[in-house]
């Protein structure tokens, strides 16, 4: 045997692959491990040398130094790779490390970010959560103008001449008092129009603005809103109210709040009703009642007004009321507002104050 | 309306032990609200009856000072009284020591005007049961001295402040109350207007007529030779105090008095001043009458008076003259006792601004057949108490026809869905003092006299199920029909406003009051349509008399007001309706009722309305980003408002067209007029700063004001768009052109010259300076190629190239820049 092949006995080899190993886990860095791969898998590598003289031999003996110095050069391909992506990873990581933040610096500064988002007013998120329950329903939402002709707004809906509802000091008058043109005092003008655009059967909800000369203070407001339902069929009864209005409250308030009817008077209504909530933060509990604000002690909350449309409004709109019934109801919106969120001065509601709108976001 | 329990008790028999929360209850399950539950007279304490047995005059202070010597029963206590209206024997009401009397006003024994005091000798005004009666309460004589005095006064008593619904006018009084209250109780009741009272006969001196179709009964009584020194008695003037009346005068508190029990209001003259017979008419076109308040009240044809043969004695229904009024000095007097038109009442009575208890009553309709027996039963409150002689009687009235009611008990199913009893509801209804004629199916009813609300068979039904009970109405749904959701408008409504929110504009919802100066001020001028400004016959102020016909003067004025709140960075929109005045003077028609109104009759109804676009205008200020620890800031600057008309435009499937138009509040040189076709959708760009300025806002502001119909009816359904894999070719291209060729101008041009592969064009950058030749600008595009079905290759490139810049090079005189 020449003293080459030395270079080709298992021993060798195999001491080559170990010490090979063995550096590829010292190598700390990818340039250490640069210098390493040199070593042991470049072309003056022992395995490198090795693998030259297997063309001096022949045979059996051939074959196998090929098979062996082929495995010893896949052992040290693999480790070299192995610690190829670690040290890679490591380097990453020691850099993305450095780039670390403080996460709370965004709550330091969470009113000027530069993710601006606005918000629209609840009033708009709050009528559009009601048409929401009464589409679920199957009604349509309808609209009217808001300079209405005293017609639709007080006549049509069985409002006497003599009312007082009509008076300047409830009723803005547009150009003359005797114009024929209000500011609609009620959302209810827009009944007459969809019984007049709609043949029965009609269902329809209608949030809206609406106008009365009173003046701005903690609970009133020249300009608020209102939201009418109107539905008109064969065999609507005040069940069929009750059991809306009660599904309305339950979407508003909860599963757990409780009403009651109460006889009322509306010209337009008849029988007539007012819908009260049970307070919910007293709850009408004869103890906790007495210092309740909420209901001013009364333990219960006036919601809204509602009824069976009078027989002579549906006339008036074309319906014949003895073969069709209906029912109407309205309630004002900041008022289920200030309920709903706490709201105690109805200034917040019109002032347009960022600070109050950005509260609410794009939907309740 | 306040009543005591007491008063209600003495006609509705139930337990005097019954809780104020059990009538409350009731009342509120019937329909009447109680406002308030008040205790009257917060006295406590020993407060009791004495007797003045000796008064000793002291005179050496500055007024008169009486020390008395009053029987308390048990003892006699010497007490200090500034008062004089008492004599020697009087019975009066005396707070000994330790008694507390309203305000926290404590009794004590105590040394004045040099003498012991031993409590107080009490006025109504001290008890709080009178503000203006400064006179010592003398009382009838055979109490038993030393008993308690509260109970005689009526303290403590509960007093329940109840409102009622203005068709039911029948409940203003005892007897309406008490009526619904027994029914509700299942107590017996007695009819207040059952109490005996004498004949009168007919008077030959005084007469009576009506001369006018809104009022339908008169009676007048005369009395002679009242005690004008009389004194109400004790039981009327508690009562009166606890109804919160003022006691003034036996003849003004018997009238307060019988109202309030009976719901008939009464007026009282001193027949001195009367000339002639009695009449209720019209008044005359600017007769004037001046009213007990002390005002000149100027009257039309279509207000009642009563009147004399010469001259007006009182508004009618709503307030009585000054000059026909019950002196001290009256001792002739007339009770007058009408039934009026209850719309003519309340009509005067508002355009006098005038509301008073009996016109409260008028306008809610009085029963139409108690006034002649109240007007008796106040003659006879008067011979009682006052000493009157009753003269006589005359009476005038007019046939009212009694209307009745068919009425068929299958309403009640049909309305409330619920099967009540017939026997149930006839019982209810008879218990009304309904008279029913019954036949087959229907029946006729016939309401009685104080009813005016019943007309119809839905007033039947809301009356039946208020007695059987509101709170038993089931809870049901009804089978509704299958709906279709939210309308195109409201979907683009609705999503317009998600996106502004959603872009950092905060919504606000301003009243849409305005002044011609806030208009002008934007540099509106009148050949502007924003100048039809519609006026309000009646504004809250003044100040604000228009209605506003842009957004815009809201959003600065909020923008303003956030400004000087310390906020800052802020960007707000509104949607809602303008008004612009209508150049159609048209009259307004009032259709008939009861028919659907013909197709022009509802056109008339609207062509008188001003007209109403619905607009959504946004602005906004400072910066778009702020600057901090991680970014630098970006103001907004005037192409944002305009790229987010395009955007919401785009949205909807509309490709606008810009053109720099002139058009104030915005900059002369920086607005945006953004159409489709030829409508205008709205205008977008920087405000004018000068503009800005008259409106107290500093910094640049920058905005939009867009017509919400327009985009709905220019709205294009969406297709979903179709687009390639293969890959893209980008190409940047900068051309020098004059600087008076605009982007759009030169976009078209290279869309045209290089066909439908080109995908996008985007103007990136636009440059004047050195370099460029005066009057030239350079405008850098970046042009994306892209074809549907391969890959393209540089040849192709390079030819489309080459169209473009010979296209510009031709239609802009422009070149490729080096």
């Amino acid at each position: 045997m020449s003293p080459d092949s030395n270079l080709l006995c298992e021993e060798t080899i195999n001491q080559a692959v170990v010490q090979a190993l063995k550096e590829i886990q010292l190598a700390k860095n990818l340039e250490e491990l640069k210098n390493v791969r040199l070593n042991h898998a470049g072309e003056k590598s022992p395995i490198a040398l090795a693998n030259r003289e297997i063309g001096s031999l022949e045979g059996t003996a051939k074959a196998d130094a090929g098979k062996r110095i082929g495995e010893a050069r896949n052992k040290v391909k693999i480790a070299l790779d192995d610690r190829t992506v670690e040290l890679q990873n490591e380097r990453e990581d020691s850099i993305l490390i450095a780039e670390k933040v403080d996460v709370t610096q965004v709550l330091a500064n969470a009113n000027s970010s530069s993710l601006m988002v606005g918000a629209r007013h609840p009033l708009t998120t709050i009528a559009e959560h009601i048409s929401d329950v009464f589409i679920a329903m199957g009604y349509e939402v309808a609209e009217g103008p808001e300079a209405e002709s005293e017609w639709f707004n007080f006549d049509s809906l069985n409002i006497s001449e003599d009312h007082p509802s009509r008076s300047s000091s409830d009723t803005f008058y547009v150009e003359s008092m005797d114009s024929g043109v209000v500011m609609r005092t009620q959302t209810s003008p827009v009944q007459i129009r969809a019984m007049l655009e709609r043949k029965p059967p009609i269902y329809v909800i209608v949030p809206g603005k609406v106008f009365r000369t009173d003046e701005l203070d903690a609970t009133h407001t020249p300009v608020f809103h209102q939201v009418e339902g109107l539905a008109v069929d064969k065999n609507l009864t005040m069940a069929d109210l009750k059991g809306t209005l009660d599904h309305l409250a339950q979407s508003m308030f909860g599963s757990g709040i409780e009403t009651r009817f109460r006889p009322s008077y509306f010209p337009f209504t008849e029988p007539s009703a007012e819908l009260d909530l049970k307070c919910f933060v007293c709850k009408g509990e004869t103890k906790k009642r007495k210092d309740c604000k909420t209901c001013r002690s009364e333990g219960w909350i006036e919601w809204g007004g509602c009824g069976m449309v009078n027989p002579n409004v549906l006339e008036t709109a074309g319906i014949d009321s003895s073969k069709y019934s209906g029912f109407a109801f309205g309630m004002g919106l900041e008022r289920t507002l200030m309920f709903r969120y706490g709201i105690t001065d109805m200034h917040d509601l019109v002032e347009s104050d960022i600070r109050f709108t950005s509260r609410f976001g794009l939907g309740l | 309306m306040k009543l005591p329990i007491s008063w209600i008790n003495e006609f509705v028999k139930f337990p005097k032990t019954t809780k104020t929360e059990v009538i409350v209850d009731h009342l509120v399950k019937l329909g009447y609200e109680v406002e308030g539950v008040e205790i009257f007279g917060d006295v406590q304490g020993p407060l009791v009856v004495g007797k003045v047995e000796k008064i000793e005059i002291l005179n050496e202070f500055k007024k008169p000072i009486r020390y008395c010597t009053v029987n308390v029963g048990s003892k006699v206590n010497g007490i200090i009284c500034g008062a004089s209206n008492f004599k020697e024997g009087d019975l009066v009401v005396v707070a000994l020591p330790g008694a507390v009397l309203p305000g926290d006003f404590k009794i004590a024994e105590r040394e004045t005007y040099g003498k012991i005091s031993q409590g107080m000798i009490c006025s109504a005004k001290e008890l709080g049961f009178s503000d203006n009666h400064d006179g010592i309460i003398v009382l009838a004589t055979g109490l038993k001295l030393g008993s308690d005095a509260k109970d005689l006064l009526g303290l403590g008593e509960t007093v329940l402040d109840i409102a009622v619904l203005p068709d039911r006018g029948y409940a203003m009084s005892v007897r309406g109350i008490g009526r619904e209250l027994s029914l509700a109780m299942n107590v017996k009741y007695i009819d207040p207007i059952t109490q005996k009272i004498p004949k009168i006969k007919k008077s030959t001196k005084l007469k009576s007529n009506i001369k006018t179709d809104k009022a339908s009964k008169l009676a007048v009584v005369l009395l002679k030779d009242y005690d004008s020194n009389s004194i109400t008695p004790m039981f009327m003037q508690k009562r009166l105090a606890q109804s919160g009346l003022r006691s003034i005068s036996l003849p003004v508190d018997v009238t307060n008095y019988l109202m309030l029990e009976i719901g008939q209001p009464l007026h009282a003259f001193d027949a001195d001043k009367v000339s002639g017979s009695v009449q209720i008419r019209n008044a005359k076109q600017g007769e004037v009458l001046e009213t007990l308040d002390h005002v000149k009240r100027k009257l039309g044809q279509q207000d009642l008076v009563i009147a004399d043969t010469k001259k007006v004695l009182s508004v009618a229904g709503v307030m009585g003259g000054l000059e026909s009024e019950i002196t001290d000095k009256s001792t002739n007097l007339i009770i007058e006792s009408a039934v009026f038109d209850k719309g003519s009442i309340s009509r005067t009575s508002r355009n006098l601004k005038l509301p008073s208890e009996a016109s409260k009553r008028f306008e809610r309709g009085t029963d139409s057949s108690v006034n002649e027996y109240t007007a008796i039963l106040a003659a006879q409150y008067l011979a009682k108490y006052g000493e009157a002689k009753i003269q006589g009687i005359s009476l005038a009235k007019k046939t009212i026809k009694a209307q009745s009611i068919s009425f068929n008990p299958q309403e009640v199913k049909r309305l409330i869905g619920v099967d009540i009893d017939v026997a149930v509801i006839s019982k209810i209804l008879k218990s009304l003092e309904i008279k029913i004629t019954k036949s087959s199916k229907t029946w006729k009813l016939q309401p009685p006299t104080w009813r005016h609300d019943l007309n119809m068979p839905a007033d039947i039904v809301e009356e039946i199920v208020r007695i059987w009970g509101y709170h038993k109405i089931p809870s049901r749904l009804p089978n509704t029909q299958i709906g279709r959701g939210l309308s195109k408008s409201q979907i683009i409504k609705k999503s317009i406003s998600i996106k502004l929110a959603g872009m950092g504009a905060n919504e606000v919802l301003n009243y849409p009051f305005v002044s011609l100066d806030q208009i002008e001020s934007l540099g509106i001028t009148s050949k502007d349509q924003r100048h039809n400004l519609v006026r309000l016959a009646n504004p809250l102020s003044e100040d604000l008399p228009y209605l506003r016909t842009s957004l815009i003067p809201g959003l600065f004025e909020a923008l303003s007001r956030n400004i000087s709140r310390g906020a800052d960075n802020i960007s707000l929109f509104e949607q809602g309706s303008v008004y612009i005045k209508s150049n159609a003077s048209k009259k307004s028609i009032k259709p008939k009722l009861l028919k659907r109104p013909s197709a022009k009759e509802i056109n008339d109804l609207n062509s008188i309305l001003p007209i109403q676009p619905k607009m959504v205008s946004a602005i906004f200020s400072g910066e778009k980003y702020q600057s901090g620890w991680w970014q630098n800031s970006q103001k907004f600057s005037w192409n944002d408002p305009i790229e987010m008309v395009v955007k919401i435009c785009a949205e909807h499937g509309i490709n606008v067209n810009l053109k720099n138009v002139k058009l104030a509040p915005f900059h002369p040189g920086r607005c945006a007029e953004i159409s489709v076709g030829n409508t205008i959708i709205g205008y977008a760009g920087e405000f004018n700063p000068s503009i800005l300025e008259k409106n107290g806002i500093s910094g640049k502001v920058y905005g939009f004001e867009i017509n919400v119909d327009v985009i709905v009816n220019n709205s294009q359904d969406k297709h979903a768009p179709i687009f390639s894999a293969m890959p893209v070719v980008k190409e940047d291209l900068a051309f020098v052109v004059s600087k008076d060729v605009t982007a759009r101008e030169m976009t078209e041009t290279i869309g045209k010259s290089a066909g439908e592969l080109l995908e996008s064009v985007r103007l990136f950058d636009v440059y004047e300076g050195s370099n460029i030749a005066e009057g030239k600008k350079s405008m850098a595009f970046s042009l994306r190629f892209r074809a549907s079905d391969r890959t393209l290759n540089s040849e192709e490139i390079a030819k489309l190239r080459g169209q473009i810049v010979s296209a510009i090079e031709k239609q802009h005189q422009g070149s490729l820049r080096a």
